[in-house]
């Protein structure tokens, strides 16, 4: 240890602080790894967690080399380094709660006998590795990349520029938390967090798709940052005119010098107004979420004698009887609708996904092959099918809700389902079907049809219906092959198995898709398809709802 | 009567407004076991948070071993042993892992925590168990390791929140002897619980809480004079709820 006495002095215990730290970290060791759950076997006992984390990671400092090359030095750095705070940020917010805030810590370390600077001191220390591995792991590759083309000076350079841009990173996600915790309540805080792996999510998954393409497409070098007055009071521009001021000095200039020295004082100085005067109120904040506040007193809602035995008559429930004769398909429905806009992991999980379909659109579309596509009215691509591609793209939101439809944290609440004398899991999986549908699939497509009805004018709208149903008809099959569960009964667990007909039933889309991108030049083809299609998903989907216990692995435990 | 061990004079405690405790006093002799009963909500754990230094934050004084709470959080962290209600644990670690963590905190020496440790897992049946990690568990097993960590460093004030809970029938019958031997050694136990046949049986004296307020204090035997048979039936009557029975004719006539 090698602040032993400095520790001493602070009134630290060094011995439990050292047996705190290695139980922390070896615990993050085994925690499962959000990107890598689906691939983790169920029984065997994950370990090396963070090295995977940190691999990831450092995948994701190789792409950002990337921007390193982008224009002159000044303009990549600040590239560069906004990816590095953005992805800095995004990665503490989210980790902070989940690693770092441990509501156990109150019942298993405080009524130890460790007093409060030790506690203090070892959360600091455990944030303080794991900001140091993030840190390795982004900067890693840019440095290996920058020492090779710019020197050891360069290297240093660079070194201290992700330095600076890590604490001010750490300055704004305590901002972030600050104001946060300031408009909500702690309940409410939880949810903001969730939201937040959301956006990490497609962040991520936008950043691998869409950067090296923008790169090699754009003429970036006559870009002079300094030239635009904004850049002036962006963060990220400050720590590059140091690196660039350092190591390029042939393209010295005042501002930059300027602007470099700014760059090197401010992170220290952000960072000690957060130990100085945030965290304090921060920690009593965060203490706040674990405790007592986190027990909200139930809302009593007296409604009595005649008015407490009528249902009360709520947009769901309505909306379930319109659509859904039998109660238990009702029942269906209800349930989840209403489950899945209350569990969170069902969320983290499937909201990224629907991010993917602009995304991939964008990606297909708009930076495909050839140039002089950037004019999204350019008659290249109001003449084309591309609308096939975006339609057909949707069926992708229904891939990721139908296949985590069946699994939750919570799954052995499902015994419910298992013990009722209902004799048709069919009508609950149908209501659920519905339910999803009606959720998620169709006002997605709406969004969608509309964008595609200002891009390409009315004369796709009988083409809309088609892949409308088409995809339908993919979503039946989908779940007639693969929800074979009922909803929210299994634990997370891998897909495995089954992985030849979940090829198949990829390739019914694609069968679907292309069939229809065929038809496409007769539109009274698309017109009887459609009418086709439609009667199809009816078969179909009766088919689905009368499956019954046979039909269903519904084996409960 | 022997120098009381927990000394608590005028306890009180507010969360804003809302007082949850009201001038609790208490005295609890060495080998005494207490068993701390009341209704939901009526400040049970908020006591026992206090008692073991968690809240430090409340009016009135406590004294252990003549003492004073406030002064000496840490010194007396080390004499008490709890058990918390909600088996809030590390389940990614083994329980050999977990009361090494546990057991050093406390400042106990490794050998000393691994032979005490597998000695008492072995008793618990959980030897074969021992180098798992308890996220697969069952709530029993869990319970016990709970219960291991909560008296590993051999403590002078043991406090027990619900701890039969999810324990099979020979665990809660070993784990109540294990309580009664320990308070013949002059521990002291702090039993809180909802299930007043055990509290009935394992305590020396009874304190029974309602709304922030102690309600009734003594032995059983003292109780059941002024109130009732058993200690459910002075339970009720006490916490103001003597016509439980209507409540559950009113509750079935909701069949009709």
């Amino acid at each position: 240890m090698l602040f032993k006495p400095l520790f001493t002095k602070m009134g630290v215990d060094t011995q439990q602080l050292r047996v705190i730290l290695e139980v922390k970290l070896l615990m993050d060791d085994r925690r499962p790894y959000n990107q890598m759950r689906r691939a983790h076997k169920q029984k065997k006992d994950t370990k090396n967690t963070s090295l995977l984390a940190m691999f990831f990671l450092a995948l994701m400092g190789c792409f950002m080399i990337f921007l390193l090359t982008m224009g002159n030095p000044l303009l990549g750095h600040t590239l560069y380094l906004s990816m590095f705070m953005i992805m800095m940020a995004l990665t503490l917010v989210s980790d902070f709660t989940s690693v770092l805030i441990d509501v156990r810590d109150n019942f298993i370390i405080l009524p130890r006998p460790v007093n409060d600077s030790t506690f203090t001191t070892s959360r600091i220390l455990h944030i303080t590795v794991h900001v140091f591995k993030m840190l390795i792991s982004i900067g890693l590759p840019g440095l290996i990349y920058v020492v090779i083309t710019d020197g050891p000076l360069g290297g240093i350079a660079f070194f201290v520029e992700i330095i600076a841009t890590t604490l001010f990173s750490i300055f704004v996600v305590n901002m972030i938390y600050l104001l946060v915790l300031k408009v909500s309540s702690p309940e409410k805080f939880k949810n903001f967090i969730s939201y937040f792996q959301i956006f990490v999510s497609i962040f991520v998954f936008a950043g691998y798709q869409v950067l090296p393409r923008i790169s090699t497409r754009m003429d970036l070098h006559g870009i002079n940052l300094l030239a635009y007055k904004l850049a002036y009071v962006y963060p990220p521009v400050w720590f590059a005119s140091f690196y660039d001021t350092i190591s390029h000095p042939e393209t010295f200039a005042v501002a930059k010098l300027v602007m470099g020295v700014i760059g090197i004082i401010v992170p220290f100085v952000t960072i000690f107004i957060v130990v100085r005067y945030l965290a304090p109120g921060f920690n009593r904040k965060l203490s706040a979420i674990a405790g007592s506040g986190s027990e909200p007193e139930p809302q009593l809602v007296t409604t009595t004698g005649a008015a407490a035995v009528k249902e009360p008559a709520t947009f769901v429930s309505n909306l379930s009887k319109f659509l859904c004769k039998d109660p238990v398909e009702q029942a269906g429905f209800k349930l989840t609708w209403w489950l899945t806009s209350r569990y969170r992991d069902f969320k983290v999980k499937v909201y990224p996904s629907f991010a993917y379909v602009p995304v991939y659109f964008v990606y297909y579309v708009f930076l495909g092959k050839g140039s002089g596509r950037n004019d999204p009215r350019s008659p290249e691509i109001t003449e084309g099918q591309g609308y096939l591609l975006l339609t057909y793209l949707t069926s992708f939101v229904i891939l990721t809700v139908l296949s985590q439809i069946s699994q939750s944290e919570k799954y052995k609440a499902a015994w419910v389902m298992f013990s009722t004398p209902h004799n048709r899991p069919g009508k609950i999986v149908s209501g659920m079907f519905k339910a999803v549908m009606l959720k998620y699939f169709v006002p997605f497509y709406l969004v969608v049809s509309i964008f595609g009805l200002f891009l390409w004018g009315p004369v796709i709208i009988n083409d809309l219906v088609l892949s409308f149903f088409n995809i339908l008809v993919y979503g039946v099959i989908l779940a007639i092959i693969n929800v074979t569960y009922l909803p929210f009964s299994q634990p997370a667990v891998t897909e495995g198995g089954k992985t030849f007909a979940r090829f198949l039933v990829m390739f019914v889309i694609f069968i679907l898709g292309m069939a229809h991108y065929a038809l496409s030049r007769w539109e009274w083809a698309i017109n009887t398809g459609a009418v086709f299609s439609i009667l199809l998903f009816w078969v179909l989907f009766h088919y689905f709802s009368k499956r019954d216990w046979k039909a269903m692995e519904a084996d409960y435990g | 009567m022997t120098v009381p061990i927990i000394q608590i004079r005028n306890l009180g405690k507010s969360y804003g407004t809302k007082q949850v405790l009201k001038n609790i006093n208490l005295d609890v002799s060495p080998g005494q076991i207490i068993g701390y009963i009341g209704p939901n909500g009526a400040g049970k754990s908020t006591t026992v948070k206090i008692l073991i230094g968690l809240i430090a934050d409340f009016e009135g004084e406590i004294l252990i071993s003549g003492k004073p709470l406030r002064e000496n959080v840490i010194d007396i962290k080390r004499t008490i042993g709890y058990v918390p209600e909600n088996a809030e644990i590390y389940e990614v670690l083994t329980p050999m892992e977990y009361l090494d963590f546990v057991g050093k905190l406390q400042g106990m020496d490794e050998s000393l925590i691994r032979q005490r440790a597998t000695k008492m897992l072995e008793n618990f049946g959980l030897r074969p168990n021992m180098d798992q990690r308890m996220d697969t568990f069952s709530k029993g097993m869990r319970q016990k390791v709970m219960l291991i960590s909560g008296i590993i460093h051999n403590p002078q004030i043991i406090v027990l929140d619900e701890p039969l809970s999810g324990l099979d029938a020979n665990a809660v019958i070993m784990v109540k002897e294990i309580i009664s031997r320990l308070a013949k050694e002059g521990k002291t136990i702090f039993y809180c619980s909802h299930m007043m046949d055990v509290v009935e049986k394992v305590s020396d004296r009874i304190v029974l809480i309602n709304n922030g307020e102690i309600i009734a204090h003594g032995t059983f035997e003292e109780l059941k004079q002024n109130s009732g048979q058993s200690l459910e039936s002075i339970f009720a009557r006490l916490t103001g709820k003597e016509d439980i029975g209507d409540s559950a004719g009113a509750f079935l006539d909701a069949f009709e």
